[in-house]
């Protein structure tokens, strides 16, 4: 890749804040209904340790719920694609999940497992398990249907079929709703602190911020935090997943 | 016409079907129907099954290696039934794609059958030998994704050999090669069944094809799918390029395709 392909998504979000600052600028928007990105990221830099600090918390809950979402996909995933009268069990709670408004859970959870790091995991991992475990699913199921028949004239078992085919042929389409997952988890932990079960974290800050004095440099560089972490969670699974496939016709260049 | 039950009398039957009845809807809708075939093959014979598409050549392969369940009638693998060969690994299947797992180099894709279900782990050099026999020793460990599709043609059949199978299974695997690869693999093909003894059940759609590499070939036709021409092909071996210009080639030839079209136009 030359340094002008490189350059090029820097470009993308470097002209997405100059438009920004330059509209405000001009027409002399109020800061409370949209602040300058400038002097957000004045106040981001001047207190970098702080944001760093609650980043932190909120990445912590987040991976913590990509770990359970992923554990729990692959199991049920796994036993949906073994057995198709659990895969037609499975689909309708999978949706009526999905369609659950978990935020609206969060103050429960709380109730229930305290008011520490848990309700926020839960939360994240409730965010990403449906479309993990979909994605787990659907890769399972799409072996080479020749590959198959080849591995079942040698008699190969269930477990054998699982291990040395569906799921490595599932890891593309695993990987490419991971990227999604992650960023989807870091948004559940968010949202479950600006609930209000928390006391640290981006969604909390934000809360603080926007509550009461309307500190509203801060309650933006808690979303400009937000957003970079999510970058940088895709940029993450990206490149592990560079590593762990590079022999799927995906990674090819072109 | 010959008979479906003029068989060889050989004493040695690799393969005996007796009876058989099918009926199976194929994922297209397309229903194939078996209804009394039978065949036998003697232990090293070389059979090529040709036919019009969709007449359950491919149907009858999966029978044979108990991926299929017929519904009526008796298929035995030397003396056992397709499930128990299936178990003690006495097939080596060659589908119509080379079918191999893309992470996984040359050398482990021809070594993966044997390491699955039962171990019949062959030593380093056998397999270096076998990898040498498809003139595939400088891709060893190569992905198959670097592969022309004729080399990645060439490792479904070592992986196949490698199992050292008494029968072997192909199904239409030259069929989607450019013709001077595919006229190659057959060549190939031979030495590799001189080489080892096994029998062979070829399914082709392509009577030059089935001709080089035979020593019988089956006519099949449809509704109910059955036996229609049962061909000895009396070439003498070793073949070698050349032989597709021989006045005898062109006879079977003319003979089978008669027989091919005879049964097309009736359908």
């Amino acid at each position: 890749m030359s340094l002008r392909d490189r350059l090029i998504p820097f470009a993308g979000v470097g002209s997405f804040f100059a438009l920004w600052e330059f509209f405000v600028r001009i027409f002399a928007v109020r800061p409370i209904v949209l602040p300058r990105p400038s002097s957000v990221f004045v106040e981001l830099v001047t207190n970098v340790g702080f944001y760093a600090g609650h980043a932190m918390v909120s990445l912590g809950e987040a991976l913590g719920g990509l770990v359970v979402a992923f554990v729990l996909a692959s199991i049920v995933a796994t036993t949906m694609a073994l057995s198709s009268t659990l895969e037609r069990a499975g689909w309708p709670l999978l949706i009526m999940i999905q369609a659950t408004p978990v935020v609206v859970l969060a103050p429960i959870l709380s109730n229930w497992l305290g008011l520490n790091y848990w309700p926020k995991i839960v939360v994240a991992a409730l965010f990403a398990f449906v479309p993990l475990t979909s994605a787990t699913f659907t890769g399972l199921r799409s072996v080479d249907p020749a590959t198959l028949e080849v591995v079942h004239s040698v008699d190969a078992s269930r477990w054998e079929v699982l291990w040395h085919l569906r799921v490595p042929y599932a890891l593309p389409a695993v990987f490419s709703v991971a990227k999604i997952a992650f960023t989807l988890t870091l948004l559940g932990a968010v949202i479950a602190e600006l609930t209000g079960i928390s006391t640290a974290g981006l969604g909390n800050v934000f809360r603080v911020a926007w509550s009461g004095s309307k500190n509203v440099n801060q309650a933006w560089a808690a979303v400009f935090c937000t957003a970079l972490l999510g970058v940088l969670a895709t940029a993450a699974v990206t490149a592990l997943e560079k590593r762990m496939l590079h022999w799927h016709s995906s990674q090819l260049s072109p | 016409m010959s008979s479906q039950t003029a068989n060889q009398t050989s004493a040695a039957k690799t393969l005996e079907i007796r009876g058989l009845r099918k009926r199976f809807r194929r994922a297209d809708d397309k229903v194939i129907v078996f209804d009394d075939l039978n065949l036998s093959v003697a232990a090293g014979e070389f059979v090529s099954i040709i036919g019009p598409s969709g007449c359950g050549k491919s149907t009858l392969l999966r029978l044979v290696c108990g991926l299929l369940e017929a519904d009526a009638g008796s298929i035995t693998v030397n003396g056992e039934t397709p499930a128990e060969a299936r178990e003690r690994k006495h097939f080596g299947f060659v589908p119509q794609t080379p079918a191999l797992l893309p992470w996984k180099s040359v050398r482990q894709n021809v070594t993966l059958l044997q390491s699955l279900h039962r171990n019949g782990r062959l030593d380093d050099e056998t397999i270096s030998e076998i990898i040498a026999a498809v003139g595939l020793s400088a891709v060893t460990h190569s992905l198959p994704g670097e592969l022309s599709g004729g080399m990645q043609q060439r490792v479904s059949l070592a992986r196949a050999f490698a199992l050292r199978p008494p029968i072997l299974l192909m199904d239409e695997p030259f069929s989607a090669l450019d013709e001077i690869t595919r006229s190659e693999m057959r060549y190939l093909l031979l030495d590799l069944w001189r080489d080892t003894g096994a029998t062979i059940l070829f399914v082709t759609h392509n009577i030059e094809e089935a001709l080089v590499l035979s020593d019988r070939v089956l006519v099949m036709g449809s509704k109910p799918a059955s036996i229609v021409a049962n061909e000895a092909i009396d070439l003498a071996r070793p073949r070698t390029e050349g032989i597709e210009d021989s006045a005898d080639f062109h006879r079977y030839a003319a003979k089978l395709r008669s027989a091919l079209f005879n049964e097309t136009r009736d359908r």
